[in-house]
């Protein structure tokens, strides 16, 4: 019943995209859903606090990193 | 306006004692509805969160953050919390279990289970309820989820 995701990913979009970032959950059966979007030019230090307290307000002690 | 008012002082006095950073402003005008919030407070549309209240199925009472824009699913917000189901909160229910007024409810302040969608996190700034009608919040979406220690997760339709 609880949808919890496993894991939580910051995801830096491609240039030729626009850039910025993308934080997406993932839940235990891989299914991928895309939680908020972020400009490329917002300050990363902000962006890395917003996904920390994602993370943590979903139980979760870290996340991930990836690029696109 | 006493009633008004008091609803206002109290929000303010949690502010105060909490050590928010945010801004209570006050208008002579409503601020009921997203038009007329953003209208009052000459900010965009997109610049709002409501406050959505729901009561779970087994009885507590759940807060819905979202974009002005955005609806808020009751669904989604029932099984983040591992419920079956939510039910809109009445008039009467908001005011008893919050504290405050129907359209002036703000995101934090009184026992609820919170819930932000994801998206509120994308602005920098927003405005939410007051207290009253006539009021609302300005603050930051990191601040307002260490003040109500929401659960951030999508919620929106």
């Amino acid at each position: 019943m609880n949808t919890r995701p496993v894991s939580i990913v910051l995801q830096e979009q491609r240039e030729q995209r626009g850039g910025g970032w993308e934080v997406i959950a993932i839940y235990h059966d891989d299914e991928r859903e895309t939680l908020a979007t972020f400009s490329p030019f917002l300050n990363r230090e902000l962006i890395k606090e917003i996904v920390e307290l994602i993370s943590r307000s979903q139980g979760l002690n870290k996340y991930e990193q990836e690029q696109e | 306006m006493h009633a008004q008012h008091h609803y206002e002082e109290k929000l303010k006095n949690f502010m105060r004692r909490h050590d928010l950073a945010a801004e209570h402003l006050s208008f002579e005008v409503s601020c009921h509805s997203v038009a007329e919030a953003a209208a009052a407070a000459q900010a965009d549309p997109t610049d709002l969160v409501k406050n959505i209240c729901l009561i779970g199925a087994d009885g507590q009472l759940i807060v819905a953050i979202v974009k002005g824009e955005d609806r808020a699913s009751a669904s989604r917000s029932a099984k983040a919390l591992g419920l079956t189901e939510a039910r809109p909160a009445t008039e009467a229910e908001i005011l008893e279990r919050t504290g405050y007024p129907c359209g002036g409810t703000p995101s934090f302040g009184y026992d609820a289970a919170f819930l932000v969608d994801a998206r509120v996190m994308e602005k920098s700034q927003v405005f939410t309820g007051g207290g009253s009608e006539y009021s609302l919040v300005k603050i930051s979406p990191v601040e307002l989820v260490k003040a109500n220690k929401a659960l951030v997760t999508r919620i929106s339709r």
